[in-house]
C-alpha cells in the first residue's frame, strides 16, 4: 500500500491524527531544517526558525485547502520566516556574507571559501562538507534559497518558482547562476566527469 | 542553435528539462567550449550534492510534536463526535429552547386581541417602501403617550432584538388614526406598481405591514406588556446571554471541530452563573480559569459562586 500523501497526512492531523503530524514532521524535518541553516548561517538561529515554521504549520493547518502542494506550503511559510529574520538581521548591523570586508574588500563568503586548506589536506570529508556549505552560504540570498530548494527537497522548478514568487525562467536562470558561482568557488574540489 | 543558446540550456540539459536536448548534444559533440562548460556544471551539481546534512536536534522535534498535540482540539473519535454533541451545545440548545417558550406565548395572545394574522398577510402583501412605512408609522406615534412610557426599556430591548417591538408598537397605535391624506397619495403612488395593492391605506394596514415584515426576519415580536414584564424579569441579561450562546452555536453548527474559545467559556460560565446554575457555571468558569488570558476575571466569577 502506498504512502499517504502530505495533503492526507495534513488533513488526518487537522482531524485530531498526531501520528499524521509526525509522519508529516518525520518526511519534511530534515530538507527544511538545512534550508534554514543554510539561510539563517547558524545552528541555533536555524533551530528557531525550524520550530517557527512547524508552529506556523500547526497553527494554520485549518488554512490550507489543498489549492497548492503541501510542500509550497511549507516552504512557503520557511522562506518567509526566513526573510523576516534575515531582515531582523540586517536591522542589528550583523554583517553579511556579501557585504565586501573591510580589510579585504573581499566578501566574507567567498573569503571563507576561498582560502581553505586544498583539497588534499581536507582528507577529511567533514571538512570538504564545511567548505561546501559555506559557499553555498555565501551565495545570494535569491540564488541560494532557489539552489537550497532544489538540492534539498528536489522541487520542480514550476514549484520553486511559486514559492519564491518569480517565473519558473527566473528560477532556472538563478539556478544557473547559482552553480557558475559555486563552480567558481569550489573550482579546487572539483574531479572531471564523465557525459 | 548557437554556442549562446547552448549554454543557457546545459543546465536543464543535465535537469533533464532542456527545450531542445537533441541541439544541445549537437553543439557539446563539436564545440570544446561547450562542452568545457557542460563538464564544469555538472562537475559543480556532484559538489553540491555533497553539501552536508544536518539533523535537529531530538529537543526540538520534540517540543514540535508536543505543541502540535496541545493544538488537538480533543482525541474523540470522529464518529463519536458527530453522535455525541459537546455539553456546552447541548446547554446551549437548552437555552434557546426555554428562551423561544418565554418569548412566544405572549406574542400570540397579544396577536388575538390585537390586528388579525389575516389582515396583517394583507397587509404585508404589497411591499411598500419600508422608509415611508416608518415615516407615518412614526407620526402617528410622535404625540402618543405611549413613546414616552417606552422610554429607554423599549430603546435598549430593540438594540438586541431588532426593530420588531416599535414596529409592533406602531401597528397598534397607528391602527387608531387615519394617514393624513397627503401621505396616503404618497404612499399609493408607490405602490403602483403592485397590481393587488388596495387603492388606500390605513395607518394600521401600512404599519402592520411593517411590523410583519419586521416578525419575518426572525425576530421575536413580543407585545411591549410581555417585553416590558420581562426586561424588569431579567434585566435583559438572560437575553444577552441567549444571544451569546446562540453564536457559539451556531459557530459550532458551521464547524464541527470548533472549540469555545476562552473568551466564550467565560461568557457561557457567567450566564450560566446568572442563571443561578452553579454547577455549570463552576464548570465553564474552571475552563476560562485555565486560560492565561481569561483566568483573572474567571476566578474572580468562581470567587463570587456559592462554595462546593
Amino acid at each position: 500500500m502506498s504512502d499517504p500523501g502530505d495533503e492526507a497526512l495534513l488533513a488526518a492531523y487537522r482531524e485530531g491524527d498526531l501520528a499524521a503530524f509526525e509522519m508529516l514532521l518525520g518526511r519534511y524535518r530534515g530538507p527544511i531544517f538545512n534550508f534554514l541553516l543554510r539561510s539563517a548561517r547558524d545552528r541555533g538561529r536555524a533551530e528557531e526558525l525550524y520550530q517557527d515554521v512547524w508552529m506556523k504549520v500547526v497553527e494554520r493547518c485549518d488554512e490550507f485547502r489543498g489549492d497548492a502542494k503541501f510542500s509550497t506550503w511549507l516552504y512557503t511559510i520557511a522562506r518567509n520566516l526566513c526573510i523576516d529574520h534575515q531582515r531582523k538581521m540586517k536591522f542589528r548591523g550583523h554583517a553579511s556574507l556579501d557585504a565586501p570586508q573591510p580589510s579585504s574588500g573581499q566578501p566574507l563568503g567567498e573569503r571563507v571559501s576561498s582560502f581553505g586548506p586544498s583539497t588534499e589536506q581536507l582528507a577529511a570529508g567533514r571538512l570538504v562538507g564545511e567548505r561546501i556549505a559555506r559557499a553555498v552560504e555565501g551565495l545570494p540570498d535569491e540564488q541560494r534559497e532557489v539552489f537550497l530548494l532544489r538540492q534539498l527537497q528536489g522541487l520542480a522548478f514550476k514549484e520553486i518558482a511559486e514559492v519564491v514568487g518569480v517565473s519558473a525562467n527566473t528560477v532556472k536562470s538563478r539556478m544557473r547562476y547559482a552553480l557558475e558561482r559555486l563552480q567558481h568557488t569550489l573550482s579546487d574540489l572539483e574531479e572531471p566527469h564523465e557525459l | 542553435m548557437n554556442c549562446d543558446e547552448c549554454k543557457e540550456q546545459l543546465f536543464e540539459l543535465i535537469e533533464r528539462e532542456a527545450v531542445d536536448p537533441g541541439g544541445v548534444r549537437a553543439i557539446l559533440a563539436r564545440c570544446p567550449d561547450c562542452r568545457a562548460a557542460f563538464d564544469e556544471m555538472k562537475a559543480a551539481l556532484a559538489v553540491a550534492g555533497q553539501l552536508p546534512i544536518e539533523e535537529p536536534s531530538a529537543a526540538v522535534d520534540a517540543a514540535v510534536v508536543r505543541a502540535a498535540s496541545e493544538r488537538l482540539p480533543r482525541v474523540v473519535p470522529l464518529r463519536k463526535r458527530r453522535l455525541q454533541p459537546p455539553p456546552w451545545a447541548m446547554a446551549a440548545i437548552a437555552l434557546l429552547a426555554v428562551g423561544v417558550g418565554v418569548w412566544s406565548i405572549p406574542r400570540e395572545v397579544q396577536l388575538e386581541g390585537d390586528v388579525g394574522s389575516a389582515d396583517l398577510k394583507s397587509a404585508a402583501a404589497p411591499v411598500v417602501a419600508e422608509q415611508e412605512l416608518d415615516e407615518v408609522a412614526a407620526e402617528a406615534l410622535d404625540d402618543s403617550a405611549a413613546l414616552a412610557e417606552l422610554g429607554e426599556v423599549a430603546s435598549e430591548r430593540t438594540a438586541h432584538l431588532g426593530r420588531a417591538p416599535r414596529t409592533e408598537a406602531r401597528a397598534k397605535r397607528a391602527s387608531s388614526k387615519p394617514v393624513p391624506a397627503k401621505r396616503r397619495s404618497r404612499l399609493a403612488a408607490g405602490k403602483k406598481e403592485d397590481a393587488q395593492a388596495p387603492a388606500s391605506l390605513s395607518a394600521a394596514d401600512v404599519a402592520a405591514g411593517s411590523a410583519e415584515e419586521t416578525r419575518s426576519y426572525g425576530a421575536a415580536s413580543e407585545p411591549l406588556a410581555a417585553q416590558k414584564q420581562q426586561q424588569d424579569d431579567d434585566g435583559g441579561a438572560t437575553a444577552d446571554c441567549r444571544r451569546k450562546v446562540d453564536d457559539i452555536e451556531r459557530r459550532a453548527r458551521k464547524d464541527k471541530d470548533y472549540a469555545p474559545q476562552p473568551e466564550e467559556e467565560l461568557a457561557i460560565g457567567k450566564c450560566y452563573q446568572m442563571l443561578d446554575n452553579v454547577a455549570e457555571a463552576r464548570k465553564w468558569l474552571k475552563r476560562a480559569a485555565a486560560h492565561r488570558k481569561t483566568k483573572a476575571r474567571a476566578e474572580a466569577a468562581l470567587r463570587e459562586l456559592t462554595p462546593e
